[in-house]
């Protein structure tokens, strides 16, 4: 596939190369518009038009990411056209002379007229890179509870009823599977607001363990849960699916950019009932035009219940947000913003079981999560022509005051024996009580901080305009926390081979990122080339000598192409037309878990001696204590290319991208078997009669026996492969209905697989032995799936009446998916001694080998497809009051259609329950 | 006073009336000519070539009380035998008794069948009878599983607590028998799942997945006729951690653990081994499996049941929504001639087949009548008393544990 991609680029460029000879020959000029808004602010997507006096095609193109929009053209007079939607259009006329290369910078004055046209889905950017701009109106009618509703506007989205009892965890270009092992995806996809990334590689509030509080509320080592972000204070949002820019780093699968809202505006106020929630936000921005000093502020509150007839579990959440945002803009030479940041974040989740249905016995489980963060921006733009352009520095600190309090009432099921040492030895083990209260504290502080500088320069050719961006990123992660916190005597676990371990111990995490980055723009008569090439480097500090990554540099390459036609004539209307792909390396560094996991102990039985009478009773243990740090561990690193092509016709948008992304070194954590020996205290020359004491072990005859243990290690074998096709379609509003249509879609191909050999270790007991054997398998179970969708909304929007409301229909094609089965035999074994024997068709026949041969459903495994379902979606806003009032409700999956369907016979029934909710805004 | 004589008095009034109509009676009539009664006895059905090799058919009339026991017998048709008795015409109750050998796998054994009927009528018209048969007991002269107490014990907070789960064996025959390398199977299948496994072995085998062997040489454990022998799964008093719980440490062996952590190993018990298992030996605590006791045939080693007794069973499983997918079961297969006795358990609401064949057990047994019933701690499955003879109980065992246990029995040794 990446064969063909690059012949795709060589031909593109071939391509290129002919139509600038064949322009060559008329004397030109070069002109580079950089249209910004007032404040200085670029505008991208401004549509400059050069008219030419002797009625020839116009030139036109619209402007990039920077504002910037540069032509060559042949020597002559033109008439500039710029509009850009909201602002007031720019005209002036331009004489251009052989060799000139003339740079014009112009602002665009907003215009007083509303805007007319609303858009409230997601809009395809027209940027170099496939992603999706949502901003304040989409929102608005959308209703969020959370950022994890505005997902559903992307390609393949899918709305349904919000899930708060649980982390809601990112999946980008994925169908996503319940596993642990399959978590870096998530893990890999960066949250930048304002500027500053939201750390999540210190969080720690997880011990391994069967308990379901524990598995379902840990987003440990799993990024970002969206529940904790409220939508409110937004402004804007950008989730880049594909090639981000090399200035962002630490993410392998996608980039969500988050920009909240500065400057001034009304007391806003929303209050939002659903069946599981109610929301509640405050907000204002505050405005000191003299001092060019703006302050924003917002709170909110949102209270939830998974099921509002149970009031054993709920999830509440509480923000608070200041900003401060300072202009100066009276210099000629430059213009400085300076942005400061205070944030609150509180995320509770508890839960617990009634002890009425648990014979009157505590067992509960409640999460704090308060996060402060800080941060500032600087920004500097020359307002001259020349080298340097802007200075942009962000730093950030942000502390975190994590704890989850299990408290269980724990009953032992038969005597049980716990060894407390916390250094390798052998000890006697001390009895648990029959019952007792357990509790166990997390206590975790992770404290991230974030410095990047990014100066941009620009250098003008004749042919190009290049903007290079340089600059360096650091952050750091480290927990002050107590860490897990449990009296040994009285573990919440018994089973667990874990001890209390305070997080305050593992040193400070660094990653250091350096890149630049050319973005280039190229044009060639009126065909227009960008060209986005960056390399960003990253490694990390601080690490221990044992450690692979230490002093290893990661490079990323990334290159993003767009290519724009000319503008053309088609029925009578004007059509663009642009392709664009791009290819790039992304890499994530460890999370802090990952490098520094807890210590295991192995406690293996020497002596169980339980005499009748409790003061002769001595039961040894000798304690192994296991280091599972993976010092081999290396940062994940996904790989990704794409290709899209983007059709404009009439106001009539359709984009299509095929993608395909393949991460082989992904995190997951990987079982290897260790032989353990310990000594088999034989006490049968004790005489259990006349006994005075415990029995003493030093003439109790032994033999030295071996165990098998496992030790679950975080690895690089998790591969996760993602290709698929998004498109979106978006058509004008048409004037006598109202009415626009979009039609999103996706089909998505995921495969979710591991890149390393398993262990596995039946240990079975045959002829009176345990067997010692562990077997080395190619493959673990493996998931394919598939998913096909596509939503058709309709939306219109009555300015008159104030009145907005949307249609969409969600069609499920097809989820299919497939879970071949893992190998059922290993290609090799090892014993106790750790020696690698190949297993051959003869191991089969001798019992004990045999055992290696895996049957949980290893067998034919197939393809499996749920077929079409379609559910619908009703959204209405309605302003009243001169639009001081919005009042809004939505209806997820309101008519539906779920048909049944027969796999092998047996019938399955679907059914989509409704779920509404409503909502009041006051704007004063 | 008064009411003395009057009570004295409706006495002799009562008897003059009895005696009167006694005399009435034709039965009663002296002189009157016996009829030829031929009674005919099916042998019972469950058991394969009965010989029926003693009898004891007892008339009793109705009226008079009069009882006419008969011995002997001979064969009518094919499985089938003739009795003759000179009864005089009235009604009369039957209770029959017999001793029949029988082959089964193989080996003959013997058992106790029986019959009963009631108000026979007894005349010129109708003068012959046909009674089937049931086996009351079998005579197996080995062990049987006299009780399984597999649920575990509730603590006085309402929690699950298992170290006390134990098996009795008692010895139903009248010769000492040697608790010696007996194993207790447990089986691979689930009597609340079922499945089509091929190859189907279950008319010859028992399909398991772990077995215990009792530790001896062969002649270190007797156990005396109607004696009993007690497994634990922890032989300690478990009243110190669960006032709610029993002592066991009187049990005569114990299953420790060496891998476990919850499990403690009382010196004073002797341990039984994992002769083989998949993990380590559990008692399913609803009891969704069946176990049996038996030992390895003749010749046949640990070591060489690991190779020669391995069973793959394939079957489809059918996930509601997927489809059916084909699946491998590994588990080994117990020929049942070395079965010397099989209990299944299920649940009512949940039972869906038995997993042994029915010559081994029949039926089934319980504790507990829906999934994760609370009812069910500090019962267990304990088999019927046949009768008492020479001062020793004899249990009742007919191959059908539903008629042959008592469920959610209270514990023996509580």
């Amino acid at each position: 596939m990446r064969n063909r991609f690059t012949y795709l680029i060589a031909g593109l460029l071939l391509f290129l190369c002919a139509s600038v000879r064949a322009e060559v020959s008329q004397p030109t000029g070069k002109i580079t518009f950089e249209v910004t808004d007032p404040s200085g602010e670029p505008l991208a997507y401004a549509t400059v038009m050069l008219k030419g006096s002797t009625g020839e095609t116009p030139y036109g193109r619209p402007t990039d990411e920077k504002g910037i929009a540069l032509f060559t053209v042949p020597v002559g007079t033109y008439e500039v056209h710029i509009t850009y939607i909201g602002y007031t259009p720019y005209t002036e006329t331009l004489s251009i002379r052989e060799g000139d290369a003339l740079y014009r910078p112009l602002w665009l004055e907003p215009s007083s007229v509303a805007i007319d046209d609303v858009v409230v889905t997601a809009t395809e950017s027209k940027g170099i890179t496939s992603s999706s701009m949502i901003d304040r109106k989409a929102m608005e009618h959308l209703q969020p509870s959370s950022f994890s509703d505005l997902l559903s506007l992307l390609p393949g989205g899918k709305a349904s009823a919000p899930s708060l009892s649980a982390p809601n965890q990112i999946h980008l270009r994925e169908i996503g599977i319940a596993s642990d092992d399959y978590n870096t995806s998530s893990l890999g996809t960066s949250f930048v607001v304002d500027g500053a990334p939201i750390r999540n590689d210190g969080n720690m509030q997880y011990i391994p363990s069967y308990d379901p509080y524990f598995d379902s509320k840990s987003h440990a080592n799993a990024g970002m849960d969206m529940r904790t972000l409220s939508t409110d204070e937004i402004e804007h949002v950008e989730i880049v699916r594909g090639i981000p820019s090399v200035q962002y780093g630490d993410l392998t699968s996608g980039l969500v950019k988050i920009e909240r809202k500065r400057g001034y505006t009304p007391w806003n106020m929303r209050f939002k009932a659903d069946m599981n929630s109610k929301l509640y936000y405050l907000g204002k921005g505050f405005e000191i035009p003299d001092r060019e000093l703006t302050v924003n502020f917002g709170i909110d509150l949102l209270d939830a219940k998974p099921d509002p007839r149970n009031t054993l579990e709920d999830y509440r959440r509480a923000t608070g947000s200041v900003r401060l945002n300072k202009l100066w803009d009276r210099s000629e030479k430059h213009r400085i913003t300076l942005g400061i940041n205070l944030d609150y974040t509180g995320s509770f989740d508890n839960k617990k079981i009634d002890p009425e249905a648990n014979n009157g016995q505590l067992n509960d489980y409640r999460s704090q999560y308060n996060r402060f963060a800080l941060s500032g921006d600087f920004e500097l733009h020359s307002r001259r022509e020349g080298f340097f352009r802007s200075l942009s520095m962000n730093a950030s600190i942000d502390y975190s005051r994590d704890r989850i309090d299990r408290r269980k009432f724990v009953q032992i099921t038969k005597p049980t024996a716990v060894s407390n040492s916390l250094a390798p030895g052998e000890y006697d083990a001390i009895l648990l009580e029959p019952s007792f209260i357990g509790e166990m504290t997390i206590d975790g502080r992770p404290l991230n901080a974030f410095a990047k500088a990014v100066a941009t320069f620009r250098i003008d050719s004749d042919a190009s305009s290049n903007t290079i961006l340089a600059g360096v990123d650091w952050v750091m992660d480290k927990n002050l926390g107590e860490g897990v916190v449990y009296d040994v005597a009285r573990p919440v676990f018994p089973e667990s081979s874990l001890r209390p371990r305070p997080y305050y111990d593992i040193p400070a995490q660094h990653d250091l990122g350096l890149f630049i980055e050319d973005n280039t723009t190229l044009s060639f008569g009126r065909y227009q080339l960008d060209i986005m090439a960056g390399l960003r480097a990253t490694t990390m500090l601080n690490l221990g000598r044992e450690y692979t990554m230490r002093g290893k540099f990661y490079f990323d390459p990334r290159l993003n192409l767009r290519l724009a036609f000319p503008s053309f004539r088609i029925w009578g209307q004007t059509a663009e037309f642009a392709l664009s792909g791009g290819t790039g390396w992304h890499t994530k560094s460890p999370t802090m878990d990952q490098l520094y996991p807890a210590l295991r102990y192995y406690d293996i039985v020497q002596l169980n001696y339980f005499h009748s009478n409790p003061d002769l009773r001595r039961i040894n243990y000798v304690t192994y204590v296991i280091d599972p740090t993976n010092y081999a561990l290396e940062a994940a690193r996904n790989f990704k290319w794409e290709v899209r092509a983007d059709l404009t016709l009439a106001g009539n948008r359709l984009s299509v991208t095929y993608f395909e992304e393949d991460m082989k070194s992904g995190f997951r954590t990987t079982s290897a078997y260790d032989s353990y020996d310990y000594k088999a205290y034989d006490y049968s020359g004790v005489d259990h009669d006349n006994l005075q004491a415990p029995p003493s072990l030093e003439d109790m005859p032994y033999t030295i026996e071996t165990r098998m243990a496992s030790t679950a290690r975080t690895t690089n074998g998790s591969r996760t492969f993602k290709r698929g096709v998004e498109f979106t379609f978006s058509s004008q509003r048409i004037e006598a209905l109202r009415t626009r249509l979009t039609v999103t879609g996706a089909w998505f191909h995921t495969e979710y697989s591991n890149s390393d050999p398993i262990q596995y270790f039946p240990g079975k007991t045959i002829n009176f032995q345990q067997v010692l054997y562990v077997g080395l398998y190619e493959n673990d179970t493996y998931y394919i799936r598939e998913m096909a969708n596509t939503n058709f909304m309709l939306d219109t929007d009555i300015p008159r009446l104030g009145l907005g409301f949307s249609f969409t229909f969600q069609c499920a094609w097809t989820t299919k998916q497939f879970n071949p089965s893992g190998s059922q035999l290993p290609y090799a074994y090892f014993g106790p001694d750790g020696i690698i024997h190949p297993f051959t068709e003869e191991s089969l026949s001798d019992p004990e080998l045999a055992t290696l041969k895996r049957y949980e459903g290893t067998t034919v495994s197939r393809w499996t497809t749920v077929p079409f379902a379609m559910t619908t979606n009703l959204k209405v806003t309605k302003r009243l009051f001169k639009e001081k009032v919005m009042a809004a409700i939505y209806v997820t999956q309101m008519f539906n259609y779920t048909p049944s369907y027969k796999v092998d016979g047996i019938t399955t029934r679907r059914h989509a329950t409704p779920y509404f909710g409503m909502e009041i805004n006051l704007s004063l | 006073m008064n009411y003395k004589h009057l009570l004295y008095a409706s006495a002799a009034f009562c008897a003059m009336l009895f005696a009167s109509s006694c005399t009435d009676d034709k039965t009663g009539k002296p002189g009157e000519p016996t009829l030829d009664f031929t009674l005919t006895v099916n042998m019972p059905i469950s058991v394969e070539s009965p010989e029926l090799t003693s009898v004891e058919a007892t008339f009793t009339e109705v009226t008079t009380g009069q009882t006419i026991t008969v011995t002997e017998f001979s064969a009518a048709q094919e499985e089938s035998y003739r009795i003759d008795a000179d009864l005089l015409p009235g009604q009369y109750n039957l209770t029959l008794k017999g001793v029949i050998r029988y082959t089964q796998d193989g080996v003959t054994g013997e058992g106790d069948i029986e019959a009963s009927r009631t108000n026979i009528p007894v005349s010129e018209e109708s003068h012959a009878l046909t009674v089937e048969t049931t086996v009351a007991t079998i005579r197996t002269n080995n062990f049987v599983i006299e009780e399984i107490f597999f649920t575990g014990s509730l603590t006085p907070e309402g929690q699950q607590y298992y170290g006390d789960q134990y098996m009795k064996i008692t010895n139903n025959s009248d010769q000492t028998l040697y608790a010696d390398g007996l194993i207790i199977f447990k089986s691979a299948f689930m009597t609340v799942d079922k499945y089509d496994y091929t190859p189907d072995i279950m008319a010859t085998h028992f399909s398991v997945d772990s077995g215990l062997i009792l530790p001896g040489s062969g002649t270190d454990y007797p156990v005396a006729p109607g004696a009993s022998i007690v497994i634990a799964d922890t032989a300690i008093d478990h009243r110190e951690f669960n006032s709610q719980s029993l002592d066991l440490s009187g049990a005569t062996f114990e299953y420790y653990n060496t891998r476990d952590d919850e499990d403690v190993d009382n010196p004073n018990v002797p341990n039984v081994q994992t002769l083989f298992a998949d993990d380590s030996w559990t008692w399913h605590n609803r009891g969704f499996y069946s176990y049996a006791i038996g030992r390895l045939g003749e010749g046949v080693t640990a070591e060489s049941f690991a190779k020669d007794y391995a069973y793959t069973a394939h079957y489809e499983m059918v996930v509601e929504g997927y489809g059916s997918f084909p699946m491998e079961a590994e588990c080994w297969k117990v020929p049942n001639a070395w079965v010397i006795d099989a209990v299944n358990l299920s649940i009512e609401s949940m039972f869906m087949w038995i997993v042994t064949s029915p010559t081994l057990d029949s039926g089934w047994t319980y504790c507990g009548k829906i999934d994760k019933d609370q009812t069910r701690y500090g019962k267990s499955v304990r088999r019927k008393v046949y009768k008492q003879e020479e001062g020793r109980t004899i249990y009742k065992d007919t191959n059908n544990s539903t008629v042959d246990f008592t469920a959610e029995s209270p514990l023996s040794l509580l």
